[in-house]
């Protein structure tokens, strides 16, 4: 399983990415393989809100449904419209193609609650 | 343990470990480890053979839609088994699956599973197996309940639904004819072969018959869906 160096990782099995003043989410290597096939994705509109520790989308897989959740506050700015066509791109590349939506955060960034490649595999392995 | 007349009834389950092999090719790759002749085990029959050197039951039977076998063993020769069914058949494809993918299958086929089509809540003869419910016989547990339904008319219906918008539809959600809640899913899925939702729902008759529109409902929302002719595939 794949843990890039430069993304931040959350609890929730979500990756983040800080471009420039940017923030990019998807979801990690391990929830894609947990899910299996991924068969649904709905994602919000750009414009819209979301909120730190809230759900702001769905992946669905055969076997199970799970919400997507929000690591900050911010406005939608960019959305991956490919994927309610293509929902199995969340499998093949959940880095790089397989990305949910860019958001531009209310304040500052602090990603240092996250936590880094090398915590969040040790996170995987406690689990 | 129950004894009636010259019958004794034995609960010998704990003597037996099952596989399913299923799919076109199980007779080719069961053939070469078995003295039993497949070709003359009809589907739904069984025999008492062998399978690599291994004694057991041989049925020709299975919960996917597929040709394929039952094979019953005793546990401590599962694993073996297993391997050589693996073995065997690793060159034809064979691979291992669990229950969300044999609950795809049988979902596709519209096979009534105990716990969402069928429960002690629901009729089989609302779940479509009329076709096994032997109303002439003498009697059996539920019959007078069975009849006495019947004659009044039953007020459920099993169908099919097809979803014609993206979304996976799942147990327990709502269905609506022409807006109003009809009935729910007894089981859903995304149906890998027609890449499209799928759903068995248990609906009121009346307005469930005759509607010419149908949604189930997704996370509050509605999603359109269309009765279809079952089997799904």
């Amino acid at each position: 399983m794949d843990f890039p160096e430069e993304l931040k990782y959350t609890e929730d099995h979500e990756w983040v990415l800080l471009d420039a003043d940017l923030v990019t989410i998807g979801i990690t290597d391990f929830a894609q393989d947990q899910l299996g096939d991924v068969v649904f994705v709905e994602l919000p509109e750009v414009g819209a809100r979301v909120e730190a520790g809230k759900a702001f989308g769905v992946v669905e897989s055969t076997k199970a449904v799970s919400d997507i959740y929000a690591p900050l506050d911010g406005e939608i700015v960019e959305v991956n419209t490919d994927l309610p066509d293509a929902p199995e791109t969340v499998n093949t590349s959940p880095y790089e193609d397989g990305w949910m939506i860019r958001i531009r955060p209310d304040g500052p960034v602090d990603l240092d609650k996250l936590m880094d490649a090398a915590d969040y595999q040790d996170f995987l392995e406690e689990d | 343990m129950q004894h009636s007349g010259d019958y004794q009834l034995l609960n010998r389950s704990l003597e037996f470990a099952q596989l399913a092999l299923q799919g076109p090719k199980a007779a080719a790759i069961l053939a070469p480890l078995t003295s039993a002749d497949l070709a003359s085990l009809q589907t739904y029959h069984f025999c008492e053979s062998d399978v690599a050197g291994l004694s057991m039951i041989i049925s020709r039977t299975g919960y996917t839609g597929e040709d394929g076998f039952e094979l019953y063993c005793a546990p401590e020769d599962a694993e073996p088994l297993w391997q050589a069914l693996m073995d065997q058949g690793a060159p034809l494809g064979l691979t291992p699956i669990g229950l969300g993918a044999r609950d795809t299958l049988r979902l596709e086929k519209a096979y009534a599973l105990y716990g969402h089509e069928l429960s002690d809540k629901i009729l089989p003869l609302e779940a479509r197996l009329g076709w096994i419910t032997k109303l002439e016989k003498p009697d059996f547990c539920g019959r007078a309940a069975l009849l006495k339904a019947k004659s009044g008319g039953l007020n459920r219906q099993l169908i099919g639904l097809r979803l014609t918008q993206p979304g996976v539809p799942r147990e327990r959600y709502v269905v609506r004819a022409e807006g109003h809640d009809v009935g729910y899913v007894t089981s859903g899925t995304m149906s890998p072969s027609l890449r499209q939702g799928i759903a068995l729902v248990l609906v009121e008759k009346g307005l469930a018959l005759s509607a010419a529109s149908f949604s189930i409902v997704i996370r509050g929302r509605e999603v359109a869906a269309e009765k279809v002719q079952l089997p799904f595939v």
